[in-house]
């Protein structure tokens, strides 16, 4: 990546996600707008440091680091987000951690095929 | 049960996405052709069984570069050099409106290194010749058959000559007829002798490499040799200098600083013949050649690396017990300019330095700065969040309040109406 652009990956990193989870949700049922809303949300509030942070790691330490962080703030946002979703969703047909859990997998994977 | 169904469901969307993905050699197209010989058309598959087609009969034809291959009931057969004259493709061209056919993003200019290089009408050597391109000449390509990074045939179009190409694809015996105007370059270093194209090419050869991506879509190091464009297939054969610009994501490597812990030899050539010097012990130099990681090392990994040292540029063989490698923001010792190719300009070690220190510290800043504005936009995004729930909470709570007045002013009335009675 070229670190020039990092301002523009993490934006479009982020719409993408925010655009992949709504999606998702709504296909889980969720259909209120204040749900929507802090769904999109939530996402603002993790994706930019998951994206920022191991670039950051890579320079200062080494590629492993930065890959194990990847992994390790992609758990931390799963459940960060589960809590968010558990005090703040009126959607209840899902557990909130399962549902974080379901967008995030979903939205990180089409990130790995984007990057094959 | 419902929810897991819809999850499989959510994934199965995603399957010809991978599908399309096309793994494996790059193959043409498929088409339909006409067998049109008199005395029709025997192929083997690759064992020996034999099919007959007879004059007049369809065949579906496949293959990859310029071999061809008919596919019979699920079985392929080959078809030999001297029977593609045998068959015609049931269309005679093939044009960028047609099925399978992928719009490059980005338009590839290409330049001829061959002598002469065919335009055919469609994106396989059995149709019809519709003109040539000669040596040195650029042609600026905008389709390719197949898929984007899975073809050897691409579609060209100058002035009124408008068809297909054979890029080739760098084998030994199927060099490349074009090379890509853009392509990414790199240093690289010989690591040991090697024959290519029948030349020989000496250890410690400064090459220059370029990168493009071939039909298998990864980027390959292709080296000219005699002004022919070769893969360089054997990973061993060259290591990379100088962190320049990194194609792909394949490089792993880095320049590193080493600390040697023992007094170590430094030899001419990879493999250790000739000594040039012994770097002491406490010595810090930087690699010349980028490095992958020692991940998880033992005591017995060893691992060849390039420094420059007394002015010598040379070979030192080190393991996790005789060196450290530091992960350091500057490099200690960069390398003074190496005679090979004229395409770089020599630099002096202090400018070469300042250079490097210079973008690493470009790059560490930008990353914090980065790192400080996601956790603003966090902070902001979580204390929206927090005021959205208060503000809801309250909503409802009213709406609830304003209900039981609503009930309570029902019942009073009630009361009332029953008291008048």
């Amino acid at each position: 990546m070229d670190l020039n652009n990092e301002y523009l990956v993490m934006i479009i990193c982020l719409t993408l996600t925010i655009l992949i989870e709504v999606s998702l949700a709504f296909i889980f049922g969720v259909r209120k707008k204040r749900d929507f809303l802090n769904i999109i949300l939530v996402n603002i509030m993790t994706n930019p440091i998951v994206v920022t942070l191991p670039i950051l790691l890579y320079i200062v330490f080494n590629y492993s680091v930065y890959r194990y962080s990847i992994y390790i703030l992609e758990v931390l946002a799963v459940i960060l987000e589960g809590l968010v979703y558990l005090k703040t969703l009126k959607y209840r047909k899902l557990n909130p951690f399962v549902l974080s859990l379901i967008l995030n997998a979903v939205s990180y994977g089409i990130g790995l095929i984007f990057n094959i | 049960m419902k929810n897991f169904i819809k999850v499989l469901l959510i994934m199965a969307m995603f399957v010809p996405m991978i599908a399309h993905a096309d793994l494996g050699a790059p193959m043409i197209r498929e088409f339909e052709a006409e067998v049109i010989a008199e005395t029709g058309l025997t192929v083997k598959d690759y064992n020996n069984k034999t099919v007959k087609f007879k004059k007049g009969d369809t065949v579906v034809v496949t293959g990859s570069g310029t071999s061809y291959q008919i596919v019979y009931k699920n079985n392929y057969y080959d078809l030999k050099s001297e029977d593609i004259v045998a068959i015609k493709p049931k269309t005679q061209s093939v044009n960028p409106n047609d099925k399978n056919i992928f719009k490059l993003d980005k338009t590839r200019e290409f330049e001829v290194v061959v002598e002469k290089l065919d335009v055919y009408a469609g994106p396989a050597s059995v149709y019809e010749k519709v003109g040539h391109i000669s040596k040195g000449e650029q042609v600026t390509a905008f389709y390719a058959a197949k898929s984007e990074s899975y073809s050897d045939y691409f579609y060209i179009q100058e002035d009124e000559l408008k068809g297909w190409i054979y890029i080739g694809n760098g084998g030994e015996n199927d060099h490349f007829n074009v090379r890509e105007v853009n392509a990414t370059t790199l240093k690289a270093i010989i690591t040991k002798d090697i024959t290519l194209n029948g030349t020989l090419i000496k250890a410690n050869t400064v090459e220059t490499i370029y990168y493009w991506a071939n039909p298998w879509i990864t980027t390959v190091p292709i080296i000219k040799v005699n002004n022919e464009m070769i893969t360089l297939d054997d990973n061993d054969s060259y290591n990379l200098i100088n962190e320049g610009k990194k194609p792909g994501t394949s490089f792993k490597e880095r320049q590193f600083n080493i600390l040697f812990k023992k007094d170590t030899k430094m030899y001419s050539t990879m493999k250790g013949s000739e000594v040039l010097e012994t770097i002491p012990s406490g010595t810090k130099l930087s690699t010349v050649n980028l490095v992958y990681e020692l991940m998880g090392a033992s005591d017995t990994d060893t691992i060849d690396v390039l420094v420059f040292f007394n002015n010598k540029l040379g070979w030192v063989r080190v393991t996790t017990m005789t060196s450290e490698f530091l992960e350091e923001d500057e490099l200690v010792a960069p390398y003074t300019d190496i005679e090979g190719d004229d395409d770089t300009e020599p630099t002096t070690e202090v400018e070469e330095e300042e250079k490097v220190k210079t973008v690493k510290i470009d790059k560490k800043q930008m990353a914090i700065i980065a790192v400080v504005v996601a956790v603003s936009v966090a902070v902001l995004a979580f204390s929206t969040i927090i005021l959205l729930d208060k503000k809801n909470k309250k909503t409802t709570l009213d709406e609830i309040n304003e209900e039981l007045e609503k009930t309570q002013s029902i019942k009073v009335v009630k009361k009332d109406k029953k008291e008048d009675k």
